[in-house]
């Protein structure tokens, strides 16, 4: 299948609801689309085509377009192509609906919550809505990747808005690996809900290392330091 | 055989420093023996010294105000250095006939519920885990230690290390002997806490398990009894199961006892560094059929073999 | 890798040409990072377990291979040789020579580890059967990289979607079915024989040419650009719109580990605290990269990040001084 045959099938599919379609890329079919069918949607190209989930990417667009993109990434292996899903939203009403928990794509699951705490767009009926990727002391209502909040901010430490991890079940003990997790010796933490020895469940409390590498990237580097910092992400 | 008081007080005195001062550097060794195998230099022979060394002047932090948190240490290597004044090492032991196999394992799990004492007024979580690890290794490692050593007791018809010695030395080995030093060989090498058997202190899984409280000096403590436990347990195998040569003569005898201890340590330290680390549940079963098989050891001496 | 992908998205979206020499430098870089990436999880893994010989010698063997980055690039492991349109340096034929006796040299001792770790009943007792992670679940959670690839899954972006040199010179997928802790490490061993494959290849393929290509023409504003790359631990995605000033407008990275984390839950459930380390340790997790979002100006002290010394406070519950 090429691109214009997936752009065809798409639309056989769902008519009015893309807005637009375009090829920016020989590999990618870029679909503009309305929020509310972004379920539906999402739901027929991972169940249906069995598309793999890639990536979910917010973006602040307000000083080009007044809106905020969310783009939700697809891959189709067989055909070596991807599909790129973009819902415009306004700025003054932001939500999404979250498709980890409506359209059953349980890989989605972080990459939308990241998206609600960079960029304050409150997801609608996802699962599991903590905040994932931001301290536990910062300000509820700041959201740094926003390009009006400027790299060298420095928050009020705000302790209330902890994330609160989960508690184990009747009958089991808490066993915490971490923060320091002991063998790779990073900061990472597992809260295992273990009964004897057998783990029967546990959460997970991470993300206490951020750089803000992106962000770093979007107020200040330009194209050719960008692959030095891009390195520097891993250091294994 | 009459010895003085003075002979008796002497040779506990000897058995008791030797223990003491000796066991950091069969560790040593042991150390050494794993850096070779795995391509690199290694530590110097003598840094199980430095380390108790360093320990002993290092700050202590406590986390629990319990009794056996602050002691357990001291009994442990009490205990196991109580061991040393009846067990042979290269000579017959210092208290004669006051010592016998009961006695020594008692003391020997003595140590080992002070370990699990550690891990259980230590008020954490992995504590406890180890703690619990260490309890379910002691029921299943102690009687193949036991049955051994009571094959020993049957064939020499007496349950003094002395007696022990001796008869074996002038009757030498035969198929009951064989088979319990073998499942006793493994049992060792568990209650050193080398790999395959490491795991009450697995310190990737569970962070020192038992000893993740222990600080400073109390951990220099407890460390020292580990490496006094090597010199006991390579000392008992080898004058039980291995008493020969015998040439009467002390000194001659204590040098040939600790070329067989560290020929055995050296043993311990290859079977530890060619395997990985087994869970309690896959230690448990081996342990099992270790336990049946030194039966079968016990049944072959009772019947006169 | 990370380099790589935000510079093949940039370019993507810029429309630009790599030339051919440059695609297929950077593919012997890929596969370089692969292999040392690989042979340090083999130490890892068997650190985990307690089997410490097995991470001696693996990291041993490890080591020309970090020569070689040396040799090539003046770095160990931050190789700084992308840039937007090729790369930064060449590998002149005179170097061939060279780096094909080394690469003989560690292909010899990966097959002897190989074999040695794949006959070890006690390294097999330990990881077969444990951390399981069904095919379906490896789909529904989108896991990536070795992880899924030994639940079955046929997901390998050097074959999905082409990128650098991997059409021409090939890429064998190498995939396990087990499903169990077991399988991801024969793939990554087996992935390991075929990246020194692939590094000898190339280094015979590759054609003469320009190393960079002819950047005079500004990238304009407002393009999307996206790339994925096959890192060791799976894919790693970007994605870049571009922006005035020859500056990118968004950048979005997103490492395999943040995916793969994600599985973990699947992979624990039912199993003992003993198989949990090694459960997470097979997914090869590099929490720097999953990380990398956010926060600001450390130096300033007022945000609170969690120093060393906290984290050592944090994770003993209780703590007095005498």
């Amino acid at each position: 299948m090429t691109t214009r045959d997936l752009i065809k099938k798409l639309k056989d599919r769902f008519g009015e609801k893309i807005n637009k379609s375009s090829i920016p890329v020989s590999d990618m079919v870029l679909l503009e689309i309305d929020r509310k069918d972004a379920v539906e949607i999402s739901k027929y190209i991972f169940h249906d085509l069995a598309a793999r989930f890639v990536i979910a990417a917010g973006t602040d667009y307000r000083e080009r377009a007044n809106c905020y993109l969310v783009d939700y990434v697809f891959s189709l292996a067989v055909d070596h192509l991807f599909l790129t899903i973009r819902q415009t939203i306004p700025p003054d009403d932001l939500w999404i609906h979250a498709i980890t928990g409506e359209a059953n794509i349980p890989a989605a699951n972080w990459a939308e919550r990241e998206i609600q705490d960079l960029l304050g767009i409150k997801l609608k009926n996802h699962p599991d809505p903590r905040k994932l990727v931001l301290s536990d002391d910062w300000p509820s209502d700041l959201h740094p990747l926003r390009r009006d909040v400027p790299l060298d901010i420095h928050p009020p430490s705000e302790p209330e808005n902890a994330v609160k991890l989960k508690e184990p079940p009747g009958g089991s003990s808490v066993v915490p690996i971490g923060p320091f997790f002991p063998v790779l010796e990073e900061p990472a933490y597992f809260r295992l809900f273990v009964e004897g020895e057998t783990v029967v469940g546990g959460d997970y409390r991470g993300f206490y290392s951020h750089r803000g590498v992106e962000k770093i990237a979007d107020s200040q580097l330009n194209y050719n330091q960008v692959p030095f910092l891009a390195e520097r992400i891993c250091g294994i | 055989m009459d010895y003085s008081i003075g002979e008796i007080v002497a040779l506990c005195s000897f058995n008791i420093i030797l223990v003491l001062l000796l066991s950091p550097l069969l560790e040593g060794i042991i150390r050494k023996l794993v850096a070779l195998v795995h391509s690199r230099i290694g530590p110097p022979l003598y840094q199980p010294y430095i380390d108790i060394l360093k320990l002993l002047g290092k700050e202590e932090i406590v986390s629990s105000d319990n009794f056996f948190f602050r002691y357990s240490g001291v009994l442990a290597l009490a205990a196991i250095l109580s061991t040393a004044v009846i067990i042979p090492i290269g000579a017959r032991p210092p208290l004669g006939n006051a010592g016998e196999i009961i006695v020594f394992v008692y003391l020997i799990t003595l140590s080992a519920i002070m370990v699990m004492m550690s891990g259980i007024t230590s008020e954490s979580p992995f504590g406890i885990v180890g703690a619990a690890r260490e309890m379910m290794m002691v029921l299943v490692v102690e009687p193949v230690i036991i049955i051994a050593l009571i094959t020993a007791a049957v064939k020499a018809r007496s349950m003094t290390f002395g007696d022990i010695m001796a008869y074996h030395l002038s009757h030498g080995t035969s198929i009951s002997m064989v088979i319990v030093a073998i499942a006793l060989f493994l049992a060792i090498v568990a209650q050193l806490a080398r790999l395959p058997f490491d795991i009450v202190e697995a310190d990737q899984e569970i962070m020192e398990g038992p000893f993740i409280e222990q600080s400073g000096a109390k951990l220099a403590l407890f460390k020292w009894s580990f490496y006094a436990k090597e010199l006991i347990f390579a000392s008992i195998f080898v004058s039980i199961f291995v008493p020969w040569p015998y040439k009467g003569n002390f000194i001659v005898d204590f040098i040939i006892t600790l070329v067989k201890i560290v020929i055995l340590l050296l043993i311990v330290g290859v079977v530890h560094v060619v395997n990985p680390r087994l869970r309690i549940d896959q230690a448990i079963r081996y342990f099992g059929i270790l336990i049946f098989v030194s039966l079968i050891g016990l049944a072959f001496a009772l019947v006169g073999s | 890798m990370h380099s790589t992908g935000y510079c093949q998205a940039v370019e993507k979206a810029a429309d630009i040409e790599v030339p051919a020499r440059a695609r297929f430098i950077r593919t012997i870089i890929l596969e370089l990072e692969r292999v040392q990436s690989h042979l340090l999880w083999l130490g890892i893994a068997g650190h985990i377990i307690g089997f410490d010989t097995v991470l001696m010698q693996a990291w041993r063997i490890r080591e020309p291979v970090m020569w070689l980055c040396e040799k090539i690039t003046g770095n160990r492991k931050l190789l700084g040789m992308n840039i937007v349109g090729g790369v930064r340096r060449d590998i002149p034929k005179e170097m061939h020579p060279e780096l094909m006796e080394v690469l003989d040299k560690v292909e010899k001792e990966t097959k002897k580890v190989l074999d040695a770790v794949v006959t070890d009943t006690t390294l097999l007792m330990r990881c077969e059967n444990v951390g399981i992670l069904k095919n379906e679940d490896a789909i529904a959670y989108s896991l990536l990289g070795p992880t899924s690839r030994g639940s079955g899954v046929a997901l390998d972006i050097r074959v999905d979607h082409p990128y650098a040199a991997y059409k021409e010179v090939g890429c064998e997928v190498v995939v396990e079915t087990g499903a169990d802790i077991w399988s991801r490490l024969l793939v990554r061993l087996k992935e390991t024989v075929e990246s020194i494959r692939i590094i000898k290849d190339s280094l015979a393929m590759m054609p003469k040419g320009e190393i960079v290509a002819d950047m005079s023409d500004p990238i304009p504003p407002g393009k999307v650009g996206l790339s994925s790359v096959e890192a060791p631990r799976g894919e790693t995605h970007h994605f870049v719109i571009t922006g005035e000033d020859c500056r990118p407008y968004r950048w979005k990275a997103r490492a395999p580990t943040f995916q793969n984390l994600q599985g973990i839950p699947l992979m624990v459930a039912g199993e003992t605290i003993a198989d949990v380390p090694i459960a997470l340790g097979s997914i090869d997790p590099c929490f720097s990269c999953t990380e990398r979002l956010e926060t600001v100006d450390v130096k300033s002290g007022k945000i609170k990040i969690y120093s060393k010394a906290e984290l050592y406070k944090l994770s003993r519950s209780k703590t007095f001084k005498r």
